[in-house]
């Protein structure tokens, strides 16, 4: 199937035909990475199967769903013989509707007051929140939870009644979104959202409804599954960093080189509004923590200037890690951003209006995401929202801190030129670690790390977060992070180390990895002296490393070697070294270290 | 493609079979899969084929190749 946008979708039997094509292919025996995901209902969600194979397939995802019974939560979560169990989920969808487990709501409402009524919504909040705790006391799967859609049809003046149900429910959701946070690994599958997006009035086919009980009409199955299929991907899979933009009739209507600034499309008037929602919605998204980069055919000195001093420009020089305008093929110039940004290939969204360039760019850098981007400029706001790559299951301060620092690091850069020997420069930076160990508040940004660190990773071992809290409350591994902050900034949390005992005495570094933006600084001398230490402290006569080469991490082939570790082995391609207290290498002078808060 | 040949395709991607397997005659009685579920897939599929909206009665009816073929064309006029 050809790339689609979010209005376009194959016809039902398409859906059927390709889903058998891909399970057969699923299961093939050297086929290994296929997620399973558990679906329990208060409906029948079977329907969704063939829809949710193949727009999970669409976004690079293998999946395998496994339905439950309709209706049967409990008796699946806390039987540990259920079916559910057998599935080694490592998704579950807990999909509970209010008209299915609590139907004479909306009747009983004028006779039960709202309090009742809010009571009766509590249950069922409680419900599905107990039930993602028991899948959690269990499993380490990822869950999502529907929240609630609103049940129609109400009276058209239910919502200017404070306590109506529209806002009963809305306040129910926010309760259930809050008790998730506080479930590791849980969030919310936004079912009022998708229903509401779709519209309520033709969400439901009565005819599905009554023959077949399923709430979800035919044309809106693969929208759910579409929407289920991002969710996934987001909670398995890294987003995107870094928006690359081409200029003209993309971010301006017009050709900035033939039209000039001043005849540029850009503005209050139609159609300059649209490119302007544009570069509003490309400003939040760097808000939220994405860069913004241009990859541009033009003069660079001229589209300097436009960006500065245009006066209905949104997006100004300062908003853009990368400004790339010349003349070079556009692979080159995305390679060049990339290497700039220091962030690999496949962390690049591309938007273009010109197909061709887009085509060169597909053909010669495949792991770039491209976006199929319409020509029409009043499609721009729904193509850059179907972008799946920019999906991230929540926001974390240091993410939104991230574009702001790539400033700070061009000032590191202005330093480095004045310092006259690599000392003087890091010792100027005033730099301050704090390390600590197995704090649950730090879990969600060592996750994170983990997941998208590719360069400097020793192991590159993705290990889910369940699996990390675990460890870190293990009296017998140590899960350590180190945050930076330097004169110029907080560069927030960018080092994290497991160690755990092996056999007899040694240790192993199960996981070493750094941000990349704080190479060539000593930190991770400073964090290697700890993560060692932190295993002699704890009875490690000698610690073992090993480098396990991905495409990617070549830069730290040697880096066990480089301080004092001796090489005693390689299994395939990895490396085995070893070092004992007497070669550990030193606490760097340069880096101030703190105690920890925690 | 005749209504004929578009459903045989149809039930063919909703049951998993080689077209050249559904012929007109093919009925629920004869292939494992056309359950009471696929019966509903076939539903929207139809639906979907043809883009014509069918009625809940007309799930009782479609139980051969033949049947939904009559189905379609009483609908598609």
């Amino acid at each position: 199937m050809p790339p689609r946008s979010m209005n376009r979708f194959p016809k039902a039997a398409d859906y059927f035909k390709r889903a058998r094509d891909l399970e057969a292919g699923a299961a093939a025996p050297d086929q290994r990475d296929v997620t399973s995901v558990a679906v329990l209902s208060s409906f029948t969600a079977d329907f969704l199967r063939p829809y949710l194979i193949v727009e999970a397939a669409e976004l690079g995802l293998s999946v395998r769903p496994w339905f439950g019974p309709f209706g049967a939560f409990e008796q699946q979560v806390l039987d540990d013989r259920a079916p559910l169990w057998a599935q080694l989920p490592e998704v579950v969808w807990i999909a509970m509707r209010i008209e299915d487990v609590d139907p004479q709501l909306v009747h009983d409402l004028p006779e039960i007051g709202p309090e009742r009524a809010a009571e009766r919504l509590g249950h069922l909040r409680q419900r599905v929140v107990q039930l993602a705790e028991a899948i959690r006391a269990r499993s380490t799967a990822n869950i999502l939870v529907s929240n609630f859609a609103c049940p129609r049809p109400l009276d058209l003046f239910d919502a200017s009644d404070p306590d109506g149900l529209s806002h009963l429910c809305a306040a129910e959701n926010r309760e259930l979104a809050r008790a998730l946070t506080r479930i590791t690994g849980a969030h919310v599958f936004d079912w009022n959202g998708v229903i509401g997006g779709w519209g309520t009035a033709r969400a439901t086919d009565a005819k599905l409804w009554y023959l077949a009980r399923t709430p979800i009409a035919a044309d809106l199955q693969p929208v759910v599954a579409r929407n289920l299929a991002r969710c996934l991907r987001a909670l398995l899979h890294p987003a995107a960093k870094c928006i690359v933009v081409d200029l003209d009739n993309t971010l301006w209507g017009g050709v900035l080189g033939d039209d000039g600034a001043e005849g540029l499309q850009l503005g209050d008037l139609h159609p300059g509004r649209a490119f302007r929602d544009l570069q509003y919605a490309l400003r939040e998204l760097r808000r939220r923590g994405f860069l913004l980069a241009i990859a541009s055919k033009n003069d660079a000195a001229l589209v300097g200037d436009t960006l500065a001093s245009h006066p209905e420009m949104v997006l100004r020089p300062g908003d853009f890690a990368a400004i790339v305008a010349n003349w070079e093929p556009k692979p080159t110039n995305l390679r060049q951003i990339a290497a700039t940004l220091n962030i690999g290939l496949d962390a690049l969204v591309f938007i273009d209006d010109n197909p061709v360039e887009r085509a060169h760019v597909r053909a010669e850098l495949p792991m770039v995401h491209v976006v199929e981007w319409p020509t029409d400029p009043l499609k721009f706001a729904s193509a850059l929202a179907d972008v799946a790559v920019l999906d991230r299951p929540r926001l974390l301060a240091d993410d939104r801190a991230r574009a702001a620092r790539v400033a700070h690091d061009q000032k590191r850069l202005a330093l480095e030129h004045g310092a006259a020997s690599v000392d003087e420069f890091l010792s100027g930076l005033q730099m301050v670690a704090t390390i600590g160990a197995g704090d649950e508040i730090e879990l969600p940004r060592i996750h994170q790390l983990i997941h998208k660190t590719n360069q400097f990773n020793l192991t590159t071992r993705r290990h889910p977060i369940e699996e990390i809290a675990q460890l870190s409350r293990s009296p017998a591994a140590a899960v350590r992070w180190l945050r930076l902050r330097d004169r110029f900034g907080d560069l927030g949390l960018v080092c994290v180390g497991i160690v755990r005992p092996s056999d007899d005495g040694t240790w192993e570094i199960d996981t070493f990895l750094m941000s990349c933006r704080v190479m060539g600084r000593g930190v991770e001398q400073a964090f290697l002296h700890d993560l060692v230490r932190a295993a002699i402290e704890a009875g490690a006569r000698r610690i073992r490393g090993v480098y396990r080469p991905t495409p990617k991490n070549h830069i730290v082939a040697d880096f066990y070697r480089q301080y004092g570790f001796a090489e005693i082995g390689r299994t395939g391609e990895a490396v085995e070294y070893e070092i004992s207290e007497a070669a550990l290498p030193s606490w760097p002078p340069f880096i101030e270290r703190e105690a920890s808060s925690t | 493609m005749s209504v004929e040949d578009r459903v045989r395709q149809v039930v063919a991607d909703v049951l998993g079979l080689p077209v050249d397997r559904i012929g007109l005659e093919t009925s629920h009685q004869d292939v494992d899969g056309w359950d009471s579920l696929n019966v509903i897939n076939m539903m929207m599929a139809i639906e979907s084929e043809f883009a014509v909206e069918l009625d809940a009665d007309d799930a009782g009816r479609l139980v051969s190749v033949a049947a939904i073929v009559d189905v379609v064309r009483e609908r598609i006029g």
